[in-house]
């Protein structure tokens, strides 16, 4: 346990076809500690919940961001999980708000939520950490980055309507796994919406099976990276089912000697006729020490679909430039202003108020 | 239209009439066709199972040997010998399995050695040369069937042409022993290092014909160079590595390939393209690849692009069994430019994993890609690229824009694209698209009389055009030949 | 007396080509001035001038605001002085709403931040002048906009940042009837309600049928050839620019 840290080093946030090593982008390798405890979470859940804990061995089996080796990883620590479930055809009054701010190195969490026939629930979890230390911990290798995780799995069950909002506000000494993954049954839609504004090393993403017909996700992203901060981040979709639809939406900004790597997969498997998938990223670069990583994929084996993908990355063009100046904004406030929009604009697509409201007045105390 | 008559015509109308073969120049090709490989029957019986397996160093010695290689190539052959047998095959892509690695002995014979009698070529390679209406002689020379070849005389004529302007276009083998050795010496595989993947290790350790082309500066070479004309040379086509340098400000178009399908018995191609675009200059490289539906084709392609200098590759990509192509260029000077255009096909029993690299380097430079990939019949085709924008490469402008069309429901298509940006000062586009043909489309041919089968060709010719308008007629004729041939099916 | 703005013998390069040969223009509080001339005179030319964008340059000549010389200022700083132009193609840009934009243009002119309940109302209430669905104001500036919906927006911008100089470039180009009305009236309560001083580009003269005109221009070949009051307009409308060719 803590005494001799065995720390191990995993492949994490995985692409689903690897492509040239020497782009260093089929993976990420992370640095792991032997064993993980559970971390306390703060939490409001709707009166329609009901709850369980569910051991590890009993923990839904679905694709997560993280990938295969984390899986086993979580698996081999005998964490178990925290179970929500709402009934067929029960509409949550209230989102469930976890508050989770990891106290101390090594700490994980799991939840486990599932919604059911025609029942909708939001889901808001928002990350944060105090500041602990390695140093008191025997045997710990002072250079090792401190590490905490969460995982979160969303099984949603027919017509079920599932909304994931993920807010990460993070020290800059952390790594952090955010290990998403699910799977939605026939015609149900499950939004994520991530909103990324600060983290030391953050590997994060979403793995969804589209396992039903009709079944559709919606992945929305706003993030900005700055001074050595490392954000990476992988969503996986799969397309099983016939007429299912991905829309996914990644803007963010990278600033000082930010680095930052963004892989999207949707995987057209063979069946899933009359699918459509859209995946667009949009990449504001702000100094020259950035280093920006971008592999959108698309893998096909069934005719009947239309997929796109379209990445823009680049700084801020001159027209642009002149615009904002005309209008009295000066060149240094507009990387703030650009920054700033881009987290507004996803928290503003937030559907549940209460939880929108909270992060606007966290965001913005000034205003409120 | 084919291979034939695409030669005679734009040589004819520069050249006129040509000229009558003398028996000197057919005996010199005559004379260089012997069995470099033939020392495998002088040894004794014992050792002879030991030759078989693996490639050993004695077995590079005697290609060095036979050819007459300069010290320095000796080495070189040797030296890539050992990456190769240190790396490893890479462990993406599309399977190798059916490539026989430690007999790689066996790919390393020059094909007159091989496919040596008409009746052993395989039915559907001939048929196909049915289809495509190529003459008898030019079938036999296309499958290895040795024999004179009027391409050889062509390539005399041409060679005899361009050189007025000073430019030099010669097989690279001799011109290793010229006025050019030091010029090749300083650029063979530095652009593709024997170090960068195995098959460029195997290459670099036997590696076999190939042309050298060299440009002077400020000279503008009028017609188009064809590596065709060069098919019948020994070793050619395998392991031939093509070396072009154009030098300040000179332009140059260089077609590789023909749409005829080259036959192999021994079914690995490791060829190497090393491409040198000097200050200024221009150079556009076409090829249209049709390698028997047996094929390895792993072939390198690289080019470096100086100050100004403007790099454009043309490719359509219709053969072998499993293919790894992906050309890449450097734009190492300030304000050099890149275009891509490129078609891969990929049929029943295919596995075609192509697309490109680009580096950016030097202050303003841009990069244009253009591709399609068509899948049918089971076949799997794969767009894979990376476009790299390095620190210092201020005011970099890339931009790719990649279409997939799904024939039917047993094929498969993947992109996979990665962008690596490492400066603020760029703009960087993407965008890709994958789907069918629409069903409006096939209905609105249709409703003009034309068969459903008809209406499909004509909007996969269609789709393909980025690339056919890019090359000379004969060859875009040719390419859309191919389109309908493999359309049609093998029925 | 110090006029607004006063331009002299303003001399103007894009790509090392001139294309302002010497302009000469003064501009009094709460007038309007209308600049009229074929494609090409260079009309948009002096709007940028006039706004200090770096591609064009001033090789000679001066640009007084106020008692301001602002020749050498960069656009960020005359639009704090209160020179306002609405671009004939506002660019698209995505990652920032209409609202949040005009918000921050607010703010960067004032020293107190406004606060958002009152600069919503504000911007609702100047939305509904004009005739925009409310939801605009969420949606990524001018991101998907129409012709119309974006020159609209523009005219939105003039009527919060309540300018003292507003240049308008080709407002009505592109507009269907309505829309050209819609923007008429937008322009017809800038007049109104402000002291802000106008100048109208354009070539065509849709938008200036219900608008009161002080002066007009008749810019050719990158110079003023004549100067008339509202009149000048019918003149235009009926004859064209020919007479003034080849002057």
């Amino acid at each position: 346990m803590k005494g001799e840290e065995i720390m191990n080093t995993l492949r994490l946030n995985p692409l689903p076809t690897p492509t040239w090593n020497w782009l260093h982008c089929n993976d990420t390798n992370v640095t792991v500690p032997a064993g993980l405890s559970e971390v306390e979470v703060q939490e409001v859940f709707p009166a329609e919940a009901e709850t369980a804990k569910v051991a590890a061995a009993d923990i839904p089996a679905v694709e997560t961001s993280a990938g295969p080796a984390f899986d086993k990883y979580l698996a081999e620590t005998g964490l178990s999980a925290e179970e929500v479930k709402i009934a067929d055809k029960v509409l949550a009054s209230q989102a469930v708000n976890k508050k989770i701010a990891f106290n101390a190195n090594a700490e994980a969490g799991r939840a486990v939520y599932r919604v059911g026939k025609g029942a909708s629930l939001t889901i808001a979890h928002f990350f944060t950490a105090r500041d602990f230390d390695l140093a008191g911990e025997e045997g710990a290798n002072p250079k090792a980055r401190k590490f905490v995780s969460y995982d979160t799995r969303i099984i949603a069950d027919e017509e079920a309507e599932v909304v994931l909002v993920d807010v990460i506000d993070m020290p800059g000494d952390v790594t952090f796994v955010d290990n998403i993954g699910g799977s939605a049954a026939k015609s149900a839609n499950v939004k994520v919406i991530q909103v990324l504004l600060n983290g030391g090393n953050v590997l994060t993403g979403t793995a969804l099976g589209l396992d039903g017909d009709k079944a559709t996700v919606q992945i929305d992203t706003g993030y900005v990276v700055k001074n050595q901060e490392n954000l990476d981040i992988n969503y996986v979709i799969r397309h099983r089912g016939k007429y299912t639809d991905t829309k996914i939406a990644a803007n963010g900004v990278l600033r000082d000697q930010a680095t930052k790597i963004f892989r999207d997969t949707i995987d057209f498997i063979r069946g899933c006729k009359a699918s459509t998938g859209d995946e667009r990223e949009d990449v504001l670069l702000m100094n020259p020490g950035i280093v920006n990583k971008s592999v959108p994929l698309i893998l096909c084996a069934e005719e009947d679909v239309e997929g796109t993908h379209g990445a823009s990355i680049g700084k801020i063009s001159d027209e642009e430039l002149f615009y904002f100046e005309s209008r009295g904004i000066s060149e240094e406030d507009v990387q703030e202003l650009m920054a700033k929009s881009r987290i507004d604009a996803v928290v503003g697509r937030i559907p549940d108020e209460a939880v929108r409201t909270e992060l606007m007045q966290k965001l913005h105390p000034e205003e409120f | 239209m084919n291979c034939a008559s695409v030669a005679p015509n734009i040589c004819m109308n520069s050249i006129g009439d040509r000229k009558e073969v003398t028996m000197e120049e057919k005996n010199q090709v005559n004379e260089v066709d012997h069995s470099l490989y033939d020392f495998r029957y002088e040894e004794k019986e014992s050792d002879f199972y030991k030759v078989q397996e693996g490639l050993t160093p004695e077995i590079v010695e005697k290609i060095s040997e036979e050819k007459n290689d300069p010290q320095w190539m000796h080495d070189f052959r040797l030296k890539s010998l050992e990456i190769y047998n240190k790396m490893q095959v890479p462990n993406w892509g599309p399977s190798i399995d059916g490539l026989n690695m430690n007999d790689i002995v066996t790919y390393v014979r020059p094909k007159t050695e091989m496919s040596a009698k008409w009746s052993e070529v395989p039915d559907d390679i001939k048929e196909t040369f049915e289809k495509l209406g190529i003459p008898q002689a030019e079938r036999e020379s296309l499958a290895g069937v040795g024999a004179q070849y009027d391409s050889e005389l062509v390539y005399h004529n041409v060679k005899k042409e361009v050189a007025d302007q000073g430019v030099v276009y010669t097989d690279l083998e001799s011109a290793m022993h010229g006025p050019y050795a030091d010029m090749i010496k300083e650029h063979f595989m530095h652009l593709v290092t024997p170090g960068d993947h195995k098959f460029a290790a195997l290459h670099g350790a036997v590696w076999s014909g190939g042309s050298f082309v060299y440009v002077p500066p400020g000279v503008t070479v009028e017609i188009p160079l064809q590596s065709y004309f060069r098919l019948n040379a020994p070793g050619a086509g395998q392991f031939e590595h093509t070396l072009i340098i154009v030098d300040e400000g000179a332009n140059l178009h260089f077609i590789e390939g023909c749409s005829a399908p080259k036959y192999n018995v021994a079914n690995l191609h490791a060829g190497c393209v090393e491409l040198y675009v000097g200050k200024n200059a221009k150079l556009r490289y076409s090829t249209i690849e049709n390698w028997s539906k047996n094929m390895y084709n792993l072939n390198t392609k690289r080019a470096t692009v100086e100050e100004g200098g403007k790099m454009e590759w043309v490719s359509g990509s219709f053969g072998s069994h499993v293919s790894y192509l992906y050309p890449m260029t450097i734009l190492k000077g300030d304000n050099s430019s890149m275009e891509f255009t490129g078609i891969t096909f990929a049929g029943e029993g295919q596995d075609l994993d192509t697309g490109m690299k680009v580096v950016h380097q030097g202050k303003y430079t841009s990069s244009s890609v253009n591709t399609k990939s068509i899948s049918k019949s089971g076949g799997v085709g794969t767009f894979r690229s990376a476009v790299v924008v390095g620190t210092e490469a201020k005011g970099a402008k890339a931009v790719v824009d990649c279409s997939s069309l799904m024939l039917d429901e047993i094929s498969r298509s993947d992109t996979i694209p990665a962008m690596d940006v490492r400066t603020d000062d760029a703009d960087i586009g993407h965008e890709a698209k994958i789907g069918r043909i629409s069903d409006e489309a096939i209905f609105y041919l249709m409703s003009r009389g034309i068969s459903e089968e008809d209406a499909r060709t004509m909007i996969v010719s269609g789709f393909a055009d980025n690339v056919s308008k890019e090359l000379p007629l004969e060859y875009a004729v040719e390419m859309n030949n191919l389109i309908r041939l493999e359309m049609k099916g093998n029925g | 007396m110090s006029d607004l703005l006063s331009v002299e013998g303003l001399k103007v390069n894009v790509s090392d080509k001139e294309i302002l040969h010497g302009l000469d223009l003064k501009v009094d509080p709460g007038e309007t001035h209308v600049i009229m001339g074929p494609n090409g005179a260079g009309k948009s030319t002096m709007g940028y001038a006039l706004m200090g964008n770096p591609n064009y340059k001033v090789t000679e000549g001066k640009i007084l605001f106020g008692d301001k010389d602002i020749t050498e200022e960069n656009p960020s700083e005359r639009a704090k002085d209160g020179i306002f132009l609405s671009f004939q193609n506002p660019i698209e840009v995505p990652g920032i709403s209409l609202s949040n934009f005009i918000r921050n243009a607010v703010d960067a002119k004032s020293e107190k931040r406004v606060r958002l309940w009152d600069f919503r109302k504000s911007l609702e209430k100047e939305m509904k002048v004009l005739n925009m669905d409310p939801s605009y104001a969420d949606r990524d500036l001018n991101v998907g906009f129409s012709g119309g919906e974006k020159k609209k927006a523009e005219i939105l911008q003039m009527l919060m940042l309540k300018p003292r100089l507003a240049i308008l470039d080709e407002t009505d180009s592109g507009l269907d009837v309505d829309a050209v009305r819609t923007v008429s009236d937008g322009v017809q309560e800038f007049q109104q309600n402000t002291d802000g001083a106008l100048i109208i580009i354009t070539h065509s003269t849709r938008i200036l049928e219900s608008l009161h005109v002080d002066y007009t221009h008749i810019l050719v070949d990158g110079k003023i050839v004549a100067t008339g009051d509202a009149s000048l307009v019918d003149e235009i409308n009926d004859h064209g620019f020919e007479k003034y060719l080849n002057k």
